[in-house]
């Protein structure tokens, strides 16, 4: 192995790459950029604004905090429904006005004024939302109008109340207590805020409300014809808006006082920077209550310190202003670019160079056209006839790819009924003790079907790895299972990085992405006993009754693993340098296994394999369709003994009536062909194999 | 400046660094005219088709076949390269050992220089044109040529009284065939660049006539009816593209992997199973896409006298006459050789015009 090479392997061993991808992935990486964003501004400004970390500092934020932190709130919830509101200012003046109106001046009890104050702000949300949801018109210009309105309001009213206001004084305990009173060092409003934003968290993550309202600002079309009531939802949001800003007004109140005749004004500039820059996205659909908190913070933290720093109000809004211009700039970019990034970053191909292969000029595994000899069965009626079983009747059992397991009827095969719907795509077979038939099945797990055609899920997820970042639980392929003597199932998981259909991005990683799991009926547990393997594939018990043998597809290579014995836990090499990639294992009639290759190795690729990053840039720049791929058109069926070694092989060269065979299974002398995209299924008569033998009876004795 | 912008361009994929294949479009439309043709003869390596005195011929490795009765006219040290037929002289090009006359005025002469040419054409009786694929590499040998994104290519004038050889034009990226017009400027294709050039044999100036073309240009023939026949080497590939722009793979691909088994154009593929595959070529449901991503193709395009594409016939990915570097017509038929899959077919009518 030259130098290069061995960089080269332990870069790609070292420096996980796929990890990357893995974390975009994840939802929260969307508060990535609010966050860096409020990491910079306390950064810039926590050395040259003065006092900026004592807790007198802290205490009086958290206070403001609380009233534009609600403001934002209700902004937000107006924006993941696909809506704006520029009133917030305006209500939020007249929220103040009413508080202290019915406070100061008629005299009300806490309770009073706070529910006068909310029911102005739900009046002002009513009035929006009605014209906004119920009438379908513009948010932006409705809300642009309410704002006038709503200010012109405030300015006929304020000047005619301002004297009372400013004379009177409530003597309320519980008034002073929300204005200038302290729970645990901070003010009382932050504690409010806290509960409501914890409420309203739980409401949008996790309450059918929430996700209501997401689906609405997500797709209005597709929220109406799922049955959502968009009209009610949109209402509903500004009027929560209005009563949160309400709410807000009150702590406003309380805190100061009294009112100025420009109260409120531009709020609507620095709650729609909080939101925007939270990354509460202005096309709807996305947002979080913890993003928001961060817009919110953001935007309080940069105008305090412009303001300790003495710069004057006109350059503190121009600094906003253009900080909002930045957001929308960054919002825009990021949810159109995201899955775009996604994409480039999350096929991340390893370093992963092949044995030299098995001659195919001599031995046992020089090419022929035995397979020709095959006669078709379900010609035109497969589909996705990945493996197949039979039981002691002699009806054959198969998957097909809308989820069907079909049952053909011996001993031509020509009729076939709809055996179990599984729903998912069927692979890997095996028959228990009890007649019950155990199947993978792509993207759902482990089921299994009983004599009867009940499905029923047996597992569809795992132990956690401590070390993923996504969560590999979950089970995403499940390929092919085998029934240890015990009656535990062992099953291999192709890989846990990609769906179905997206399988050949997987050839192209070549990573350790797959595992073997066991399923213990009789506790109903499921735990995985090897992780990081090459596409594990084809499994089947061996005859020595403590190791299973596997196939490792991109690896070219079987293994054995023993779940019993002195070897317990061990795992061995088999054969290695296949010159295809091997599928499905099954046995054999005379005490030996068979081995599909669903395709030949070739030269240009086994190459590639040494040279991740130009795989990694073929797969961001070449389309799917043009990639490199294992020679998937030739393949063959071999058999190979408990040593490992090879003893004949069957091919069909190009592929003519079966390319890509998945798998194949013998059956009183005749090997059945599998092909996970073939048409068809075939049969070729073996003369010389024993013409009784029955792959259950091997597994489970004569039936007595 | 340009070294940066050379740099963001392999970053993004841009420019020089774009893998975009023109798409199979307009008169190039795909349809299964080569598959459709009737198949005349069945020829290993089936190429250069003239028609001369004694009907059409052909070439087969080093020898030279008539197609009706399959009888061998003469046989070379050589693979034959390149043919032309004109004033009952058949001027035969030999791979790596330049170019011998046989018949008419200038029997029995020949030129060692140029030394590897890949297509003749006559202006005059006592002048003939030669394109050389590449200066030191013989026409065989054009995949290699290819993936090292080789240019020197030349175009020959040779004078056959005299005997003076004069290379009217360098650097090309393989030149691949070349037709005489009537006047002093001739068509020559370059291949590798994906164009026809009009090469002035005066000046020896050339520009591109016909650019952009969505696969390799090989020889070209003159139509009765005015105009000409192109055919091709093969289609361009995304995948191909991609690996010519990928230096340190395509070199170790060069140096390591036999040749047969090259991620590269190829005049017939699928002939192994230790070829390369890409993802649309898989069989799905007994069925190869025609429309799959495919190493090798059949391709024979009219154009007009002013190069200007009319029609076209092809052999698609799951087509049986790929590699189709050779057209001639003859009566109202155009007879076309699928080197990839060895064998002659014919258009019938397709010389009447459209």
């Amino acid at each position: 192995m030259s130098l290069s090479e061995s960089l080269v392997r332990l870069r790609y061993r070292v420096l996980p790459d796929h990890v990357l991808g893995e974390l975009l992935t994840k939802k929260w990486v969307d508060s990535a950029i609010p966050f860096a964003a409020l990491v910079l501004v306390i950064a810039i400004f926590a050395p040259i604004v003065p006092r900026f970390f004592q807790f007198g500092t802290i205490s009086l934020l958290s206070g403001e905090m609380a009233e534009l932190g609600l403001v934002v709130l209700g902004l937000t919830i107006v924006m993941i429904s696909g809506g704006i509101d520029l009133s917030v200012g305006s209500t939020f003046a007249l929220a103040v006005t009413t508080a202290l109106y019915t406070m100061n001046v008629m005299g009300l009890s806490l309770g009073g004024g706070l529910a006068a104050t909310l029911g102005v702000g739900a009046v002002c949300g009513a009035i929006n939302g009605f014209m906004v949801g119920i009438l379908r018109m513009r948010a932006f210009l409705t809300t642009l109008v309410t704002l006038i309105i709503f200010r012109s309001v405030f300015d006929i009213v304020f000047p005619q109340i301002s004297t009372d206001i400013v004379m009177n004084y409530p003597e309320s305990a519980a008034w002073d207590f929300l204005g200038m009173g302290h729970v645990l060092g901070l003010p009382t409003p932050f504690w409010v805020l806290a509960a409501i934003a914890l409420i309203l968290h739980i409401v949008l993550s996790r309450g059918r409300y929430g996700w209501r309202l997401l689906a609405v600002g997500g797709a209005r079309r597709s929220a109406h014809n799922a049955g959502i009531n968009v009209r009610w939802t949109v209402f509903s949001a500004y009027v929560i808006c209005s009563v949160l800003v309400a709410l807000g007004g009150f702590h406003f109140a309380a805190r100061i006082g009294s009112a100025a005749s420009d109260i409120g004004a531009g709020m609507e500039l620095q709650a729609l920077t909080a939101t925007v820059l939270g990354g509460i996205s202005l096309g709807g659909g996305r947002g979080s209550v913890a993003k928001a908190l961060m817009g919110a913070l953001f935007v309080l933290i940069l105008s305090t310190s412009l303001l300790a720093l003495a710069i004057p109000g006109p350059v503190n809004a121009l600094i906003l202003g253009l900080v909002l211009v930045t957001a929308v700039f960054l919002d825009v970019r990021w949810v159109k670019n995201r899955h775009k990034l996604l994409r480039a970053v999350y096929i991340s191909p390893t370093f992963n160079k092949l044995p030299p292969a098995i001659s195919t000029t001599e031995g046992p595994l020089v090419p022929n056209d035995r397979l020709r000899a095959s006669e078709p069965i379900g010609l035109g009626i497969m589909d996705g006839a990945e493996d197949a079983i039979f039981d002691r009747e002699g009806n054959l059992y198969t998957g097909s790819r809308h989820g069907d397991i079909m049952r053909w009827f011996g001993p031509d095969y020509t009729r076939y009924e709809i055996f179990a719907h599984t729903g998912g795509a069927p692979q890997g077979m095996a028959f228990d003790a009890e007649g019950n038939l155990a199947v993978c099945v792509g993207g759902m797990g482990l089921y299994q079907v009983s004599p009867q055609g009940e499905v029923t899920l047996l597992t569809a997820e795992t132990n956690r790895s401590w070390t993923s970042i996504a969560d590999d639980s979950v089970m995403k392929l499940a390929d092919d299972c085998d029934i240890l003597p015990d009656g535990r199932i062992i099953f291999s998981e192709a890989t846990v990085r990609f769906e179905m259909h997206d399988w050949y991005a997987d050839a192209l990683e070549s990573r350790g992405n797959g595992r073997l799991i066991v399923y213990d009926p009789k506790t109903k547990t499921t735990r995985t006993v090897l992780s990081n393997l090459i596409f594990p594939n084809g499994v089947c018990t061996s005859y020595d009754g403590e190791s299973v043998l596997f196939a490792e597809s991109w690896a070219c290579r079987i293994n054995r693993y023993y779940y019993a014995g002195p070897k317990k836990g061990r795992l061995e090499r088999v054969i290695e340098g296949l010159p295809g990639y091997p599928d499905n294992i099954n046995r054999a009639s005379d005490g030996t296994y068979w081995l599909a290759l669903m395709g030949s190795r070739t030269p240009a690729l086994d190459l590639s394999l040494e040279m991740p990053s130009f795989r990694r840039r073929m797969a961001r720049r070449v389309s799917q369709d043009a990639w490199l791929m294992p020679n998937l058109n030739t393949g063959c069926v071999l058999k190979f003994n408990e040593k490992g070694e090879i003893l004949e092989s069957f091919w069909d060269l190009g592929g003519t009536r079966h390319p890509m065979i998945t798998s194949m299974r013998e059956h009183r002398g005749t090997l059945y062909l599998c092909g996970i995209f073939n048409n068809r299924m075939g049969a070729l008569k073996l003369p010389g194999a024993d013409q009784d033998w029955c792959g259950v009876d091997s597994y489970w004795g004569k039936p007595t | 400046m340009s070294a940066i912008r050379r740099f963001i361009d392999r970053r993004l994929g841009r420019g020089e660094a774009a893998i975009t294949v023109p798409v199979l479009d307009g008169p190039l439309l795909p349809n299964a005219g080569l598959d459709e043709a009737a198949e005349v003869a069945l020829l290993t390596y089936a190429d250069n088709l003239v028609v001369t005195g004694k009907g059409l011929v052909a070439s087969s490795g080093p020898r030279v076949i008539r197609v009706e009765t399959g009888e061998e006219i003469a046989a070379f040290d050589a693979d034959v390269s390149a043919l032309a037929y004109g004033k009952g002289m058949l001027a035969v090009g030999l791979d790596g050992k330049g170019v011998k006359l046989r018949g008419g005025a200038h029997d029995g002469k020949s030129f060692a220089t140029p030394k590897n040419p890949s297509a003749l054409a006559f202006l005059d009786a006592d002048t003939l044109l030669v394109t050389e694929g590449a200066s030191q590499r013989r026409a065989t040998d054009w995949r290699r040529d290819l993936m090292e994104r080789g240019q020197s290519g030349a175009l020959w004038r040779l004078n056959l009284a005299t005997g003076e050889a004069v290379r009217v034009l360098g650097g090309l990226a393989w030149a691949g065939g070349v037709a005489a017009t009537g006047s002093q400027k001739v068509w020559v294709s370059e291949s590798w660049r994906h164009r026809v050039l009009s090469v002035d044999l005066g000046t020896g100036k050339a520009e591109p006539v016909l650019e952009h073309l969505p696969a390799y240009p090989a020889r070209i023939a003159p139509a009765v009816e005015a105009g000409f026949w192109l055919s091709f080497f093969s289609v361009r590939n995304q995948l191909v593209e991609f690996i010519l722009r990928e230096p340190a793979y395509c070199k170790r691909m060069l140096a390591e992997v036999p040749e047969p088994f090259w991620m590269a154009p190829a005049l017939a593929s699928g002939l192994s199973f230790s070829e390369p595959m890409q993802g649309s070529q898989l069989r799905r449901m007994g069925v190869t896409k025609p429309f799959a991503e495919t190493r090798s193709y059949g391709l024979v395009l009219q154009c007009s006298p002013q190069m200007k594409p009319l029609r076209s016939f092809h052999s698609r990915a799951d087509g049986q006459a790929h590699g189709c570097v050779s057209a001639v017509e003859q009566g109202d038929d155009l007879f076309v050789a699928s080197k990839g899959h060895g064998k002659i077919l014919r258009l019938d009518g397709a010389a009447r015009g459209i």
